[in-house]
């Protein structure tokens, strides 16, 4: 059976790094070179995709969507039938965390909204614990939205984390 | 990366230059397509009453002129735009009254591009040419070339009135100049 997972945030917060990491074949990757200031020399333009077996009858197809707003487009279109949702923020980082907000509403996952997908917050550029006051702020963000998500520490790239991350999304679902 | 970018905007075969007043041969290989004249062109496309280019105040007078260049040779064009690579607009000109939001046709652009490039690599395994959308209600055609040494692409929308050979001969040869018009001026 096939369960379609999406990873979405801002820019440079890692999807790509972890769809690459985490899946069995060889990832679809859309990066070109950015224009813009963003950290990094590459950005997604379309899709990432990739394919993760959690086990012998489940094999996770995993999406990654840019993170620009110009490209929500893509958001809708990787929306549709969604079994769960990475949220992704960037650790200690205020544009970033509105982003994550954003891409919550955009999805649909508000307190005021029915259920639709299992979903997680995961905070990546962290060494170590998440701080107290990025907590705080995340807290808050979840409070105002009506929700309660679990939040997982991320390293980018660790593909242990990621697959312990998706199994808790399916046992959620 | 920028010698793929040459290709993709060249193409597999190079187009040849011609004037203005040549008869170009169709990308469809049948006989050379007859040119419409300016008013031909006014005729099936009229212009509003406002002008309809779309371009930001740093517009690029070099792709303005290329457009203008080529423009009338289309009989049903609707729109043409150069984008970064990454989808961010770097001129648009909208004719007739077609409606379109030049951010989002550019961030269109920008993924139909990366996601060709994906599957002629992966499905064909050569080189991506030109991405083509066909529709009833017209065509876009979209090709990956350069503007100022940095990757972009070209997109060109067209009614269903427009020969769709023609459309495509234009576009490759418009976006062959868009990147040549860049060596000449680093050249200078």
């Amino acid at each position: 059976m096939f369960k379609k997972v999406a990873f979405v945030g801002s820019t440079g917060c890692g999807k790509t790094t972890l769809i690459n990491s985490l899946s069995a074949i060889e990832p679809l990757n859309t990066d070109v070179a950015s224009t813009e200031d963003i950290g990094k020399p590459n950005t997604t333009v379309a899709i990432d995709y990739g394919q993760v077996q959690l086990n012998e009858h489940l094999t996770l197809a995993l999406y990654g969507v840019p993170g620009q707003k110009r490209f929500s487009f893509l958001w809708d279109y990787v929306g549709d039938g969604l079994t769960a949702l990475v949220a992704m923020v960037k650790h200690n980082d205020t544009q970033s965390l509105q982003d994550l907000g954003e891409f919550l509403q955009h999805f649909g996952l508000h307190g005021d909204a029915p259920e639709s997908m299992a979903c997680a917050i995961a905070v990546t550029h962290c060494n170590g614990s998440i701080d107290a006051a990025f907590q705080d702020a995340l807290d808050d963000m979840q409070q105002t939205m009506k929700l309660a998500l679990p939040v997982h520490r991320l390293a980018e790239g660790d593909a242990q984390q990621g697959l312990d991350l998706l199994r808790s999304l399916i046992i959620l679902e | 990366m920028e010698h793929n970018n040459e290709q993709d905007a060249q193409g597999t075969t190079p187009l040849p230059q011609q004037s203005r007043t040549d008869a170009p041969q169709s990308a469809t290989g049948q006989a050379p397509l007859p040119q419409p004249s300016r008013s031909e062109h006014a005729e099936s496309a009229p212009a509003p009453a406002a002008p309809a280019d779309d371009s930001d105040d740093n517009v690029k007078a070099e792709i303005k002129a290329l457009f203008q260049e080529l423009e009338h040779k289309f009989t049903d064009l609707k729109m043409m735009s150069v984008t970064s690579a990454d989808g961010l607009p770097i001129y648009t000109k909208v004719y007739t009254e077609y409606n379109v939001d030049k951010e989002k046709i550019s961030a269109l652009s920008s993924s139909l591009s990366a996601l060709s490039k994906v599957a002629a690599k992966r499905l064909i395994g050569a080189p991506l040419v030109r991405t083509n959308i066909e529709t009833d209600g017209g065509n876009m055609f979209l090709i990956s070339t350069a503007y100022e040494s940095k990757p972009c692409v070209l997109c060109l929308v067209t009614g269903p009135k427009q020969n769709l050979g023609h459309a495509r001969y234009f576009a490759n040869q418009l976006a062959v100049q868009l990147k040549e018009n860049n060596r000449s001026d680093e050249e200078e």
